[in-house]
């Protein structure tokens, strides 16, 4: 009952965030008089960002504003593209499945769009966020990449792609050998499948032309296997399948350094490089080389600091792990915790990598264009720039100030989130419940 | 085509640093005193390193030229330990009975700094998939890593190993849920496996071998095919007697190679094992006292024999020690150690910890000996391996340091041993050490723990370590400079880092000296015990107050000095006095405060006005000690008799003007002028007689008395005394205002009086009185004094005079402070007792009628605690040979290292830091080359606060 009533509350909240529809055809959108900062380039004064049918159709300081755009008056205001966070476990009921093997399984099914998660990332200018299963899997179920707006999973769901979580780093309860081997067992029942399948398929194939099978059955799975459908394989096989045959892009959990060796020589082993994005642990900036030397990118870990205890004097080491990462030249994408302390925020995590040395264009790019390409969004997300979806934060001023405050979302050329209309925080600031309860009733 | 090995690409990345980035040579020769090469043994022995690997070993090794030479002097080198069973990698979590795809090099994380465990020794592990599987997976061999090493797989799919016994029986069922189950594919009960009984035991390997022969499926039945096809080691484990003859009969069964491991019981199967030939890898864990070493009396299980162990080496059996996997790898050692028990050689013991196993796992050709070409894995050690002396200082891998043993608080320990050594209270331990760790002494004893990584000084059995000495008079710190310090004059403001007069005397044996001024008189001044050595004034100063130093003149009139000296004390205790009332009051009213504030009432505002006062109006006689007319007599140098005079003098401030009517004048008027100076009851003046040298009259001056000298530059001196026959009385009325209390009521301290502070602590009873007196009455009237009337303790300096009162006086005094004179001479005793038969007749030397006194014999005699002084700033190094002299001229030796030490110590109260060999005492230690009070023992070390003191080089 209670938890009930908690839902419908999230759900009025967001309805009066979604101020309105999906976009319609021909409408236009225009922010005016704003300073555009793209994580990468100069800052330009007196933008104006014109978004039709959600895409950014022109983006500039002479660009005329149609007279039936909507028009939003962002005079003295930054703007900036809406942040993408490339790696999230939040918003869904249960992180994490207890079976260690699951590649059947879809986050749609445990996507919540009430989740207050997703009311606060909008607040804090996430715009695009990916939704995987957690670390604490053998290999987990497919992700989905949403926007935090919408009623509906569908509503929410940003293109057809995904990926699926596979780790290195044993799951709770097992250890690294007993992990490793449930891993190969995966794949190597997925071969089994396969072979009995290609049998089948072939068997099925020489019926059909009215042949006979006359070869072993080894040697009918091989020549079979050119026939085979993905609606011939049993359902919990399917996505496996696809995933070696480099279909799906791979997001490898690889928590500490030995994990990381491990995971490339599994990764290069089974020939799936090219989709995979690493997802680190804070001891992992022991083999940032390593990890250069793929290639491919890389998330990090929420937390920023490695700490490391001597075993004989006990003097605790802190390694800033962001900063070797960007000295061995890693591209590298932040992520958040899923809480409200300061490590939440993407701009906060960015603001330490500036005070820690790194260059600015980097921190903004770890959490707005690296995030969005790593997802395979580079080119729909991640900056202000012509093609690309109109998501534009409107913030008070400079992105990575602490005083600054997200003041409107623009999200595919609409309002989504209006910080004057934001009745949760005005309860939260002033104290006022009145506007609260008559959410309530 | 399975793809199932992991594969050793990634362990190229693992691998370390290129040479030379640790600072490690790529080429280095180690020499020590003995070296273990897992076959043999060198004495003294060398090992040549190049790139990491062994190029030569011997007693002594050819180097390439430019190669680095380190002679670690007593150490002792062996082969890094291999440890032929550890969970390093953790246990395989599965269910399957049947788990020979579970591989524990996996687990193996090449980062995880291992350096406690190499400081233990272990430099390559065999790590274990787990025993609680009838076949448990295949393990692998490793060599660790520390610090910025990274640690290294050398052998994948090592062994495979078959666990016989108790601890693989009753695996859980196997369960497998369908997905998505369906009526075509339901969820089945979880399966049972096999072993539930020993019986079947055999038979679920069996049947495991004949399915993965018939070409199973499963994953773990294809790793054991492939374990066959390899005839990859197996590795049976079986602890019980019955299980390990079972093992027996399966190694000859499996027909691969086999080492049984485990083995505890192998006493009660020794003839079958020395038979079967099959090696064997014992593992062997300290069985501590803990309930779950319980054992019923009648069982028949039995703990490892080591002498088992041992007759099965010595017949030539393959036998490896190790902990058991999951026991604690730091303490490998033990494992080795209790062989030894057993009755194997030290060279057995490490062959079994070191080239046996790598042998059996296969690994021999990288690690486990020091042989020409094998992998630098060598261990540094403080001792013989495997005894509580032979810590490991220092763990190559690889020919990289890859962990030594120093910082943390174990790091400047040093082990002093000798033959005998005396605790400083009397007290001799013979075969002793001494342990001194942060400044202190941590440990002394005939047996003391000797912790890891500690220097270890082995002066052999004919040295003698004792405390460091103390010196009861020095003037080190003052050097030549002679002026005169009050009581009021803070010495530690002198003391600085220990300069080369302090380590002069340190190298003397002296590490703590009783500083105080040269010179003295009633006026007094501070005694400070310092050290000699330290680096700052706060390590030097042992007690900023350790005594009250006084000088009884024995030219004066004892009568008049001894109300001098009450006049002293009498002004200490009033001042000590009013001190202790403002602390009582300060008590009773913080009490209230507290009262106030527990019953909840806020302390009363402060109330600023009215102020409240007191007045108090002091009425005194003014005298001042000098002005007036004095009556003196001259005596002693070439006057034939004491001469009288008059001395007339006006003191205004310090300064003093007068006449002085006696020697050169008389009182008809042309009586020398002079001025001079007064200053802490001392009169100072220059007499300008027209001498070609200074004439120097100095005085201390009493109440209406005087007493000094009259110095004649060095030519000769007279004694003066004198008593004032006029003097000016001014008579004055003071009124002093002082607040009575602070604002919020505080009691105010009373002002302090630095010269009268020292009486604080000296009333406190914290700190004797220092009195140089030599009459016998003089003496007497000094105890009486300081002791009967004022009760505190006292100490007497010289004291000639004593043994004349000594039954009056010497059960009072604390103790005596020997002359500088180790033997002086007085007049025989006159009467009672025989007359000298031949008085006229003097021995050489020696005056008629006197006779050698020994006064440290004396002391020593009247049961008084004795101490020597230097009486000098560096003379203070040669105190250990006045004692040395004063015990070859009779005195007692026990006492005269007491009268070093604890005794001095004692008698200053500074016996809390020096003057004994005592757990938490200050790190003051000497060692002996033979008995301290031989003149022929040199001293060949001196430890101050735990650092040793340099010995003087000689250019």
């Amino acid at each position: 009952m209670k938890a009930m009533n908690r839902n419908a509350w999230g759900l009025a909240a967001l309805g009066v965030l979604l101020l309105s529809g999906p976009t319609m055809a021909g409408e236009v959108t225009a922010i005016t008089g704003g300073t555009l900062h793209n994580a990468s380039g100069e800052p330009v004064a007196n933008v104006t960002v014109l978004i039709e049918d959600g895409f950014i159709k022109a983006v500039g300081t002479d660009v005329e504003v149609p007279y039936d755009a909507d028009v939003v008056d962002a005079a003295g205001k930054v703007l900036f593209p809406g942040m993408v966070l490339a790696h999230t476990s939040s918003g869904v009921d249960r992180a994490n499945e207890s079976l260690p093997v699951t590649p059947f399984v879809d986050v749609r099914d445990s996507l919540d769009p009430s989740s207050t998660f997703f009311e606060e990332a909008l607040r804090a200018g996430v715009t695009t966020l990916h939704v995987i299963q957690g670390n604490d899997t053998v290999i987990a179920g497919m992700s989905r990449i949403v926007r935090p707006v919408g009623m509906m999973v569908e509503d929410m769901t940003v293109g057809p792609s995904g990926g699926i979580k596979i780790s290195i780093s044993p799951k709770n309860g097992l250890n690294r050998m007993t992990h490793m081997a449930t891993l190969r067992k995966a794949f190597d029942d997925l071969q089994q499948h396969l072979n009995d399948v290609a049998e089948r398929r072939y068997e099925e194939e020489q019926k059909k032309a009215d042949k006979k099978v006359l070869v072993p059955p080894a040697e009918a799975a091989e020549k079979g296997m050119e026939h085979v459908r993905l609606q011939d394989l049993e359902e919990k096989w399917r996505t496996l399948w696809r995933v070696s045959k480099g279909e799906v892009p791979v997001f490898l959990s690889v928590e500490t350094a030995q994990d990381v060796l491990r995971g490339i020589s599994w990764v290069e082993e089974h020939g799936l490089m090219a989709q995979t994005t690493f997802v680190v642990g804070t001891e992992t900036w022991k083999v940032a080389d390593a990890l250069k030397a793929t290639g491919r990118p890389v998330i990090l870990d929420g937390n920023l600091v490695h700490r490391e205890t001597d075993p004989l004097t006990r003097e605790v080491t802190e390694t800033f792990v962001p900063k070797v990462f960007a000295d061995a030249g890693v591209a590298f994408s932040l992520q958040t915790f899923g809480g409200a302390m300061g490590e939440d925020f993407l701009w906060y995590q960015a603001a330490r990598l500036v005070r820690e040395g790194l260059s600015r264009e980097t921190a903004l790019g770890a959490i707005t264009q690296v995030p969005a390409d790593t997802i395979g969004m580079g080119d729909k997300v991640g900056s202000v720039e012509v093609g690309k979806y109109g998501n534009v934060l409107i913030l008070s001023g400079d992105p990575l100030a602490q005083s600054t405050v997200v003041e409107k979302v623009v999200l595919e050329g609409k309002v989504a989130y209006d910080r004057s209309q934001d009745r949760r925080l005005k309860r939260l600031l002033t104290g006022d419940d009145q506007s609260a309860a008559t959410d309530n009733q | 085509m399975h793809k199932r090995l992991i594969s050793l690409a990634f362990l190229a990345v693992a691998s370390g640093p290129a040479w030379g980035a640790d600072g490690t040579p790529s080429k280095y020769v180690l020499k020590a005193a003995r070296v273990y090469t897992g076959r043999e043994v060198f004495e003294p022995g060398a090992v040549l390193v190049v790139n990491g690997k062994i190029a030569a070993v011997g007693e002594s090794v050819t180097a390439p030229p430019g190669t680095e030479v380190e002679d670690l002097g007593g150490a002792v080198l062996m082969p890094g330990l291999v440890l032929a069973s550890t969970s390093l990698g953790g246990r395989a979590s599965g269910d399957e009975s049947v788990a020979a795809h579970y591989h524990a090099g996996e687990a193996f994380d090449p980062f995880a700094d291992h350096r406690p465990a190499l400081l233990g020794g272990v430099t390559s592990v065999y790590l274990s998939p787990g025993d609680d599987r009838v076949i448990s997976g295949h393990g692998a061999v490793a060599k660790l890593g520390g610090g910025e090493h990274r640690g290294e797989l050398i052998k994948e799919w090592c062994a495979l190993e078959i666990n016989l016994g108790r601890s693989s029986l009753n695996p859980p069922r196997r369960m497998e849920i369908p997905i998505p189950p369906s009526s075509d594919n339901p969820i089945l009960p979880a399966v049972p496996q096999l072993p539930t009984t020993r019986l079947s035991q055999l038979m679920a390997v069996r049947e495991a071998f004949a399915a993965a022969q018939a070409g199973g499926d499963a994953p773990e039945l294809r790793a054991l095919a492939d374990a066959m096809a390899g005839k990859r080691l197996l590795r049976i484990h079986a602890t019980e007697a019955p299980d390990m003859l079972r093992a027996l009969e399966l190694a000859v069964e499996l027909g691969h190679p086999a080492v049984l491991t485990g083995a505890t019981e192998m006493a009660r199967i020794k003839d079958e094992l020395a038979k079967a030939r099959l090696p064997l890898i014992a593992e062997v864990g300290l069985t501590l006292a803990t309930p779950s070493g319980e054992q019923s009396p009648d069982s028949d299980r039995v703990d490892f024999d080591p002498a088992a162990a041992a007759e099965l080496i010595g017949q030539g059996v393959a036998v490896a020690v190790t902990t058991p996997a999951g026991g604690s790898v730091e303490d490998a050692m033990t494992s080795g150690a209790l062989l030894l028990r057993g009755g194997a050689t030290r060279a057995q013991a490490v062959a079994a910890m070191t080239r046996v196993p790598a042998e059996i796992l296969g690994v021999a050709d990288r690690v486990g000996s020091l042989a020409p070409g094998r992998d630098a894995d060598i261990l540094v050690l403080s001792g013989e391996p495997f005894t509580r002396a032979g810590h490991v200082q220092r763990a190559y891998v690889s020919g990289r340091l890859a962990a030594r043993r120093d910082g943390g608080e174990q790091a400047n320990a040093t082990v002093i041993r000798a033959g005998r050594l005396h605790v400083g209270d009397g007290t001799v331990l013979h075969d002793a050490a001494v342990v001194l760790r942060a400044g202190k002494i941590l440990a002394v004893g005939h047996d003391v723990a000797i912790p890891p990584g500690a220097r270890v000084v082995d002066a052999g059995a004919e040295a003698v370590i004792t405390p460091g000495f103390l010196d009861a008079n020095s003037h080190l710190e003052f050097g030549t400079d002679r002026s005169g310090f009050g009581l009021e004059a803070d010495l530690t403001r002198l003391v600085a880092a220990a300069d080369e007069s302090a380590a002069m005397v340190a190298r003397g044996g002296v590490t703590t000296v009783l500083l105080q001024p040269y010179g003295g008189s009633l006026a007094g001044s501070r005694i400070v015990a310092v050290k000699t050595g330290g680096a700052d004034r706060a390590t030097r100063v042992v007690d900023d107050l350790a005594g009250i130093r006084m000088t009884w003149s024995d030219n004066a009139d004892p009568l008049v000095t001894a109300e001098q000296l009450g006049g002293r004390l009498k002004a200490g205790k009033a001042y000590h006095e009013q001190w202790l009332k403002h602390f009582e009051a300060l008590k009773k009213w913080e009490e209230e405060q507290a009262k106030k504030a527990a019953e909840g009432k806020p302390a009363p505002p402060p109330k600023p006005a009215p102020e409240e006062t007191e007045d108090q109006v002091i009425t005194e006689k003014k005298v001042d000690p000098i002005t007036g007319t004095w009556e003196i007599e001259i005596s002693g140098g070439p006057l034939p008799e004491p001469q009288k005079g008059e001395l007339t003098m006006k003191l205004e401030g310090t300064k003093v003007t007068g006449k002085f009517g006696a020697l050169f004048g008389g009182p008809d008027g042309d009586a020398p002028e002079f001025e001079g100076t007064f200053q802490n009851g001392t009169l100072h003046v220059d007499l300008d007689i027209g001498a070609p040298f200074p004439v120097v009259l100095e005085c201390q001056v009493g109440q209406d008395t005087l007493n000094g000298t009259l110095a004649f530059g060095d030519q000769f001196t007279m004694d003066v005394s004198g008593r004032r026959t006029e003097k000016e009385v001014k008579e004055t009325t003071t009124v002093v205002t002082r607040k009575k209390k602070a604002a919020d009521g505080r009691p105010v301290a009373p002002d302090v009086n630095p010269a009268l502070e020292p009486f604080r602590r000296l009333f406190a009873g914290e700190i004797p009185l220092v009195l140089e007196v030599d009459d016998p009455v003089a003496t007497r009237f000094a105890v009486q004094q300081v002791v009967d009337e004022y009760k505190v303790e006292l100490v007497l300096v010289g004291a000639a005079g004593l043994h004349r009162v000594r039954d009056e006086v010497a059960s009072k005094v604390q103790g005596v402070v020997l002359p500088t004179r180790v033997v002086g001479q007085r007049r025989g005793p006159s009467s009672p007792g025989p007359a000298p038969t031949r008085v006229n007749q003097p021995r050489s030397g020696i005056r008629a009628g006197m006779v050698d006194v020994v006064p440290g014999v004396e002391v020593a005699e009247m049961g008084l605690r004795a101490a020597f002084q230097s009486d000098g700033a560096t003379a203070g190094r040669g105190l250990g040979l006045n004692a040395a002299y004063a015990v070859r001229r009779g005195m007692d030796p026990t006492a005269a290292l007491k009268a070093l030490t604890s005794d001095a110590a004692a008698m200053f109260h500074v016996d809390d830091r020096v003057g004994a060999l005592k757990a938490g005492l200050d790190g003051d230690v000497l060692v002996f080359s033979g008995d301290p009070f031989e003149l022929s023992s040199a001293l060949l070390h001196v430890f101050v606060n735990g650092e040793e003191v340099e010995q003087e080089v000689h250019q």
